[in-house]
């Protein structure tokens, strides 16, 4: 959690909602990092969670042989690319996400094991929450201390061609 | 048969066949009420204007509670003005989390936090306004959630992008799930970006248990959405790019400027058109993305639906809806 964590400080200086997060194998090494870029790269997709996925390059792994570890909740839509990359056997997250999360407080992984869909190409993993949460909660906080109207906005404006 | 009778068959037989999916909140009936719990406190009248300016920069709203008022009158008779203020504070898990840091700027004022229970979610409707509005007063936007009828014009431009992604679906190399999906502007109907699937599920052979991470992800709506996204160093050059995939697709428009504003958020305005509903991960990246509509042109069988089943894009929980609609075009050919 401590890589993750450190992600999402790294996130929150780019300006980013910080949140970060690790992958780790069975032997315990971290296998990719990702951390929020969704604004430096204007895609609402490139979650922490996606971010690593992608970091993996083409390695290949077992079904559910890496533990996730993020600081906040995934959302429903890294939920289900967790789900259906199939490679993420465990969940660790901090802080819950109840405006968008996938993992229980907006939509919950039981909807992926009930709807008889997605067969052997999916991986439904099991759930740890509130690890180091208040640091991350803190984190966020600091983002939206930040990113008030009187303080310099860290968002660049867009230039007119 | 002229042009103009052969448009309004066409319109009728789009709008007999078009389905919307999982109307949005409210139109489905009374709902329960969503509640949380927030700290909320007493405090001085004078202080208010002062207050609520500290409590904007370090206890922000628009966390997830944007739909409550911040402060509301209680009358009460021992005080010289007749009536007290009571002004919301956070969440309980943001308070447990930040509250000392939040104490020390407070401490000037005289406050006691304590919990109380308000709607989790915004009022979809002037009733449900009133009944959960007896627990905090609440913020009601109308408007955002009326469904007004689509026109003849809108029903045959549905018709032609949704059909153009079901012909193009069938071009997909082989290995890939035989879905595209594209970026439509509504007001100047260009499409501005297109992708197809990209995420080689079929060739991971049978007797290899291992799993390449590298493009499973790679689904028709997520390669679309990536497309389109503009790093903010070089959105002009990005924007002409998306211009010359629909000048040369949809010249009826004419038009040789881009029909985007200079300052498009992500996908703000836009519709997606896919040929496959999306999955649950493909519609809340829709979401997320700010997307107006979704139309989808045949059902999911592999996936978990994100519109039919999941109702990703109708939950009141999220700070963006959308509408989506299904359109069998093949329906459509046949009515003809
Ligand atoms: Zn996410
Ligand atoms: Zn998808």
């Amino acid at each position: 959690m401590e890589k993750a964590l450190e992600e999402a400080r790294k996130a929150l200086e780019r300006g980013e909602v910080p949140v970060g997060c690790a992958l780790i194998d069975t032997k315990g090494k971290c296998v990719a990092v990702g951390s929020n870029r969704t604004n430096e790269l204007g895609n609402a997709t490139s979650h922490a969670e996606l971010v690593a996925f992608e970091a993996l390059g083409a390695q290949k792994f077992n079904r559910g042989e890496l533990t996730l570890y993020v600081t906040c909740e995934p959302c429903v839509m890294c939920a289900a690319a967790i789900v259906q990359i199939g490679i993420i056997g465990k969940i660790v997250f901090g802080c819950s996400n109840p405006r968008f999360g996938g993992c229980g407080s907006v939509r919950s992984l039981n909807m992926y094991k009930e709807c008889g869909k997605g067969g052997d190409d999916m991986f439904v993993p099991e759930i740890q929450s509130g690890v180091e949460a208040a640091t991350a909660v803190q984190l966020l906080g600091e983002f939206y201390t930040r990113s008030n109207p009187n303080a310099p906005k860290p968002k660049k404006r867009r230039v007119k061609k | 048969m002229g042009a103009h009778d052969a448009d309004n068959n066409l319109s009728a037989a789009v709008r007999s066949v078009i389905h919307k999916v999982a109307a949005s909140g409210a139109e489905n009936g009374p709902r329960e009420i969503p509640l949380c719990k927030v700290y909320v406190t007493d405090i001085n009248p004078e202080d208010a204007s002062n207050l609520l300016r500290i409590l904007s920069r370090i206890l922000p709203l628009s966390d997830g509670l944007s739909h409550l008022k911040r402060i509301r009158r209680v009358p009460c008779i021992s005080t010289p003005k007749g009536f007290t203020l009571e002004v919301v504070l956070c969440r309980e898990e943001t308070w447990l989390h930040r509250g000392q840091h939040t104490t020390k700027e407070l401490s000037r004022f005289q406050y006691e936090a304590r919990l109380a229970t308000v709607p989790a979610a915004a009022p979809l409707s002037k009733d449900e306004l009133k009944k959960w509005g007896e627990y905090w007063p609440l913020i009601y936007k109308p408007g955002r959630e009326q469904h007004t009828p689509l026109t003849p014009i809108e029903l045959r431009r549905m018709f032609i992008h949704a059909n153009y992604v079901h012909d193009k679906s069938k071009e997909v190399a082989q290995g890939n799930s035989p879905v595209v999906a594209t970026l439509v502007h509504p007001e100047s109907n260009a499409i501005v970006a297109e992708s197809a699937d990209s995420s080689q599920r079929a060739t991971n052979t049978k007797g290899d248990k291992t799993i390449p991470t590298n493009s499973c992800l790679a689904h028709a709506v997520i390669n679309c959405v990536s497309a389109f996204a503009v790093p903010h160093s070089e959105s002009a050059r990005h924007r002409k790019r998306g211009l010359a995939i629909s000048e040369s697709r949809y010249e009826e428009t004419g038009e040789k400027k881009s029909p985007l504003p200079v300052d498009q958020y992500l996908c703000t305005g836009l519709d997606c058109y896919v040929s496959r509903e999306p999955c649950v991960m493909c519609t809340m990246a829709l979401v997320h993305s700010r997307i107006r509509r979704i139309i989808f042109v045949a059902h999911n069988n592999d996936q978990l639906g994100g519109l039919s089943e999941a109702k990703v894009h109708c939950e009141v929980a999220l700070n963006h809806r959308c509408e989506a609609y299904f359109l069998p075009v093949l329906a459509v050919h046949c009515d003809k």
